[in-house]
């Protein structure tokens, strides 16, 4: 089955909308089912058209699951640094270790939460003496380990703007934290910009991807 | 002997033919310690130790006895018996480590220590009164937030061990008397229903259709996006419809099978007063029917305050057990129970005669 949009690509997804009583379907590829959500064909998340937003549910939905299977290796490596809880275990037993797991974990909570939940922030009852977790941008994962194990103390980077890093590990966390804020468009640019330094790695041969070898890993594991 | 039949039920809530209990339960933990799956041993003790503390001021503050104990030190039947009263969760019951209680003289207030998260607070009562158990869950959950750090997020709110509570912490619930959805299969577009509201309906002693004695428990699924008293809501709305659905459909059933229904219901009655043994299943099948029976108004027990669902809690193997004082040892649980039910059991009044 061909990409109704491209109509290059294999179709992975079909899309049925109901629109007046009329059946309507379309056969979209990965790349496809990405951008049409660029477009903002479901994007109206609090319009008032139900198939809108369902639709953008769905649509929102897939693309989280694209972008993690792209990124999995990192989350799936991640580790809380405060109580040392897995990913791995995490999913397993959908039990958090300590307070900072919300913040180490925030991107797959986030997706959880919204499935079962109304809101996905707390509206209620707020406690006078509490010790206050703020969500921290924790860096989990494959980065941290690496630096330990090289020896490398340099502070992370925090780079905001997108793509401007050439880490491409880095980059798959910006991706994670654009979804999460449902910036779909960032997200977007930030995948080509992987695929464009994917691509110039691979052209300039192995020097570079020894240097780079751990934040990016190998696709044929 | 003849008495109006409305009388016993026109003197209670308008809902207590359904709603048996209902009880509130807040998820709290402490900040400098790892939740329960990752606490070390020795954190949970002092976890245990530093809670268990508060049974004093509690006491002092809400004025009546409290109990407070090390949980895991207790014997295997004594916890059960709080099992069975409801009084602690299953997690915490089978926890090996440090994990603590303090629990009122009433049992109505109950603070669980170490079982999936630091500290659970629950508040219980028969009847329907959401409005009295939240108030008082929410009074100890102010104490205790004065008293200890409590581990909270501005974004998620209460932190807590399993995204199912997180936010708020809150869970609230009814246990309904269901014989009549139950037997005529409504349970199950019921169960779908709740879910467009956030809400969850589970056999207390079993799944769905098997829940003997048909107790269910409804209850919120949302915890977080949303305030206490909108979770308080849409379950009172909910549940008043369920209740009302039930009595319809208990009375409709009765049109249809008058003759078959009071058969079950004297038949019950005659098994329960003179059966030699009983099986815990059993038992509370058949006084399930008693139970429907009274409402329609085709047996009338002849003492007002016989309450059967309390009777179906005693008669649970370790409640049974603890309250057996004869000397033969050996004697099977099951004559225990036939002999406690014939001794409960009131006598009654008939209503009907041909
Ligand atoms: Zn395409
Ligand atoms: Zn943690």
């Amino acid at each position: 089955m061909i990409c109704d949009i491209c109509r290059k690509n294999k179709a992975t997804i079909i899309y049925t909308e109901v629109i007046n009583g009329e059946k309507n379907q379309t056969c979209l590829c990965d790349e496809c089912a990405v951008s049409m959500n660029l477009q903002g064909l479901g994007k109206n998340n609090k319009s008032d058209t139900p198939m809108g937003s369902i639709l953008s549910g769905i649509l929102s939905s897939y693309m989280e699951r694209y972008i993690e299977n792209k990124t999995s290796d990192n989350s799936s490596k991640a580790v809380c640094p405060t109580c040392g809880m897995s990913f791995s275990t995490f999913m397993r037993e959908r039990l958090l270790g300590c307070p900072d797991c919300y913040s180490t974990f925030s991107v797959v909570i986030e997706k959880q939460l919204k499935s079962v939940q109304p809101g996905t922030s707390h509206v209620g009852k707020v406690p006078v003496n509490a010790t206050v977790y703020e969500l921290k941008k924790v860096e989990p994962g494959p980065e941290k380990v690496l630096k330990t194990q090289n020896g490398n103390t340099a502070p992370s980077s925090k780079t905001k703007s997108a793509g401007k890093t050439t880490d491409i590990g880095e980059l798959r966390l910006q991706i994670k934290e654009a979804v999460q804020k449902e910036d779909f468009m960032l997200a977007a640019k930030l995948r080509d910009r992987i695929k464009e330094l994917e691509n110039t790695e691979k052209d300039k041969g192995p020097d570079v991807k020894k240097s780079k070898k751990s934040a990016k890993k190998p696709k044929n594991k | 002997m003849k008495k109006k039949i409305t009388k016993w039920y026109m003197e209670k809530n308008e809902h207590d033919d359904v709603i048996v209990s209902c009880r509130v339960r807040l998820a709290r933990n402490l900040s400098g310690y790892n939740f329960g799956r990752l606490l070390s041993n020795e954190d949970a003790g002092k976890l245990v130790d530093s809670v268990r503390s508060f049974k004093g001021e509690i006491e002092g503050r809400e004025d009546k006895p409290y109990y407070s104990c090390a949980l895991n030190n207790l014997g295997m039947r004594e916890k059960q018996v709080l099992l069975e009263t409801h009084a602690i969760s299953p997690d915490i019951f089978t926890k090996e480590q440090p994990t603590g209680l303090i629990l009122s003289e009433d049992e109505s207030v109950s603070i669980m220590i170490n079982g999936r998260d630091h500290i659970r607070i629950a508040a219980v009562t028969t009847g329907s009164n959401m409005k009295k158990v939240a108030s008082v869950a929410n009074r100890i959950d102010d104490m205790m937030d004065r008293r200890f750090k409590y581990a909270y997020g501005e974004k998620y709110g209460y932190l807590t061990s399993s995204l199912a509570d997180v936010g708020t912490g809150l869970k609230a619930s009814y246990m309904l008397f269901l014989p009549a959805l139950t037997t005529g299969g409504k349970l199950s577009s019921i169960e779908t229903e709740l879910a467009r509201f956030g809400l969850m309906i589970k056999g207390v002693y079993g799944d769905g259709n098997k829940s003997p004695g048909y107790l269910h428990r409804l209850f919120n699924r949302r915890t977080i996006g949303l305030t206490e008293s909108d979770i308080y809501e849409s379950l009172e709305v909910i549940v008043s419809q369920i209740a009302d659905l039930e009595k319809k459909t208990r009375r409709e059933w009765y049109e249809r099978n008058r003759s078959d229904i009071e058969d079950k219901v004297f038949r019950s009655y005659g098994v329960l007063k003179y059966a030699r043994s009983l099986e815990l299943k059993d038992a509370m099948t058949l006084l399930s029917q008693i139970e429907l029976g009274r409402f329609l108004g085709i047996i009338e027990p002849a003492s007002a305050r016989f309450d059967i669902h309390r009777l179906m809690i005693e008669i649970q193997p370790a409640m049974l057990a603890a309250s057996f004082t004869g000397e033969d040892t050996e004697i099977a649980m099951e004559k225990i129970r036939a002999a406690y039910i014939r001794k409960k059991l009131p006598k009654i009044i008939t209503e009907k005669e041909d």
